[in-house]
């Protein structure tokens, strides 16, 4: 690591809690925003040569609250801005030298309005929560710079004139503003870990970043057992990634992969959360991967365990996906013909139409029926919806081996 | 913080005839949120249906077509002026006006809201500022203190006319409030995405509808703009 990259990591890692801690006090995103970006500036201009302070956090915050101030002495001197800053001037006490735990959950909140559009919320919430910078938010989702920036301006304009409050939302909210809190955070994973395209490297940040907003999450909201579900979720299947990618980068399935290869401590931590969770959504499907993680291997995985988990998240969380994971979890009790019998009933769901999933499944349940024509069809008709490279070069080892298979068979 | 609630509905609703009890029902919906709201409610106006509508493009002369400025799937029905502390609040109060479950409430952050008891008698007409949005003229800019210079210049001409205006910000900070099933629907944005976007409103009286159409003729807006007049409905 370079000396601006670990300047860079130990500043991101208390960037977030500086931000909330300052926003609160100063009542204002955008300037607290600015104010910890020029004691970012001064950090890598000095840490290097000085070292990291024994306490960034404090550090952060009191460059920051100060630069602040200097700009809102600077405002108040323009001509016509002097009620306006002098009204926003903090208020006489300490300076917040120590970042409360309960800002961040306030930023969170914020950043996780459901009056934001989702991908400004998961912009917000990496930028602001996380201290990512800018580029490095483009970079993970694929888009251009000037798109992300732009979208953080406007978001903050928003939070700004529409008056969204810096608050934890009253009890009575709750209800209706954590779950999009949990998404936006499991957005920033499945991005990370789903991959729809893109740098590992950038990834793998991301991944670790989802699971760094799982725990605070969690930590923040300990009665919410849905938090817990979401942190035991990301922390199992995060312990898998190292195994989910061959040594040529193609992807692994988890039938095939080197399970001592898994993350054994991520796994401990996993089922650790999962014994505060529900039986929401995220608990459920937490369970599932806890069942694939306690399993010494594919064939003696509890699959009758499994398809029942996945029988109670259709009915809590109903949707073709997970019928459709359904029917992957029975063809392992039942049989592949079962399990083709149920990808049937979500065949024509419009919201599958775009993916490779479905075809990528019912190939899949066919080559194990033998019935390798219609097999090698469904994985040309995969192959023509899916997104990343290990993906496609998988999709394309099967079908080689089905149409070699076929072609064995009928000469 | 005040707010204007832009009040929509689906345009192929069958339209609620005054005497009938399905209006008569509609009505009381909204004086029970009336009621429920109480002070927050600054202000308001109900809307004759949208074919009523007259449209002012600028020009020399203006441009006067009869009808809507543009045909779209829903039609602004009315407006509440909205004091709440913050967006939540303001989204307690949007979530229970009625249209929240039969089509929209748009809720856009108040610039400015001015208003006086009209004079009693005089028909009152709404006018909707449709302006195609500069980012360069946001609150806080030069171009923006130009624009509402102009509109102080049409006040003073006005006068007495002038019964309510407001002045709104960017349509980007708009959250649309919908009630489905119970829920609440927060979507970020106008309904109607696109250009010109209302960027403000003069409720004016005036006699008849030529004499509103010629008020709304002065009305400063951009070269790309426009103004639907719609007649204020009263209930007594």
């Amino acid at each position: 690591m370079t000396e601006a990259q670990v300047v860079e990591r130990a500043f991101r890692a208390e960037a977030g809690r500086a931000l909330a801690t300052l926003a609160r006090r100063l009542g204002d995103l955008s300037l607290a925003e600015d104010a910890v970006q020029d004691a970012f500036v001064l950090a890598l201009a000095t840490w290097p040569a000085r070292g990291v302070p024994r306490s960034p956090g404090a550090w952060i915050t009191t460059v920051a609250h100060h630069r602040a101030l200097d700009h809102l002495r600077r405002e108040a001197r323009r001509p016509g801005r002097e009620e306006e800053a002098v009204r926003d001037l903090p208020g006489p006490g300490p300076p917040p030298w120590s970042p409360v735990a309960d800002d961040q959950l306030r930023l969170l909140f914020t950043c996780c309005h459901p009056a934001l559009a989702p991908e400004a919320r998961v912009a917000l919430t990496l930028r602001l929560v996380c201290g990512l910078q800018t580029p490095q938010i483009a970079r993970a989702f694929l888009v251009p710079v000037p798109t992300v920036a732009q979208r953080l301006v406007r978001a903050k304009a928003k939070v700004r004139a529409a008056g969204i409050p810096f608050r934890v939302p009253p009890a009575e909210l709750l209800p209706e503003r954590v779950p999009g809190v949990l998404a936006c955070v499991y957005l920033v994973f499945t991005e990370g870990y789903a991959a729809t395209a893109g740098d590992d490297l950038v990834r793998r940040e991301l991944c670790d970043e989802a699971v760094r907003l799982a725990r605070l999450t969690a930590e923040l909201l300990p009665g919410e057992a849905e938090a817990h579900g979401l942190l035991a979720l990301v922390l199992l299947q995060d312990s898998r990634r190292a195994a989910r990618v061959g040594p040529g980068g193609g992807l692994v399935l988890l039938e095939d992969q080197d399970r001592s290869r898994w993350d054994a401590a991520r796994i401990a931590a996993g089922l650790d959360a999962l014994t505060r969770a529900s039986t929401g959504p995220y608990g459920l499907q937490a369970a599932i991967a806890a069942a694939h993680a306690t399993a010494p291997d594919w064939a003696s995985t509890d699959w009758p365990r499994i398809a029942a988990l996945y029988g109670a998240l259709a009915r809590v969380a109903p949707s073709p996906v997970v019928e459709l994971n359904r029917a992957v979890a029975v063809s392992q009790t039942q049989g592949a013909a079962a399990g083709l019998a149920l990808l049937e009933r979500v065949a024509g769901d419009p919201r599958l139409a775009r993916t490779h999933l479905l075809p990528a499944t019912r190939a899949d349940l066919l080559r194990r029926l033998g019935r390798r024509p219609e097999a090698a069809a469904a994985y040309r008709a995969a192959l023509a919806l899916v997104g990343t490279a290990p993906e496609r070069a998988f999709l394309q080892r099967r079908l080689a081996t089905v149409a070699h298979d076929a072609r064995l068979a009928s000469g | 913080m005040q707010y204007l609630a832009i009040l929509r509905y689906a345009s192929d609703v069958e339209e609620l005839v005054p005497g009938t009890p399905e209006f008569d029902a509609d009505l009381a919906r909204y004086e029970r949120f009336n009621e429920a709201a109480g002070d927050a409610v600054l202000g308001g106006a109900a809307l004759d249906h949208s074919r009523t509508a007259v449209t002012v493009r600028p020009g020399d002369p203006p441009l006067v077509t009869a009808g809507p400025f543009a045909e779209t799937t829903e039609v602004i029905g009315g407006f509440y002026a909205l004091e709440a502390a913050d967006l939540d609040a303001a989204v307690e109060l949007a979530r229970r006006i009625p249209s929240a479950e039969d089509g929209s409430v748009e809720l856009r952050p108040l610039v400015q809201w001015e208003q006086r008891v009209p004079p009693a008698g005089t028909p009152t007409w709404l006018t909707l500022l449709l302006e195609v949005e500069d980012d360069a003229a946001v609150p806080g800019t030069a171009a923006w203190d130009a624009g509402a210079e102009a509109h102080g210049r049409f006040g003073e001409e006005a006068g007495d006319a002038v019964v309510a205006g407001a002045a709104l910000h960017p349509s980007a900070t708009a959250t649309t409030v919908r009630v489905r099933d119970g829920e609440v629907l927060l979507t970020d944005g106008a309904v109607a995405g696109g250009t010109p976007a209302v960027g403000g409103l003069y409720q004016l009286a005036a006699p008849d509808r030529d004499a509103a159409v010629a008020l709304a003729t002065r009305i400063p807006i951009g070269p790309q703009g426009a103004v639907e007049i719609r007649p204020v409905v009263t209930f007594d």
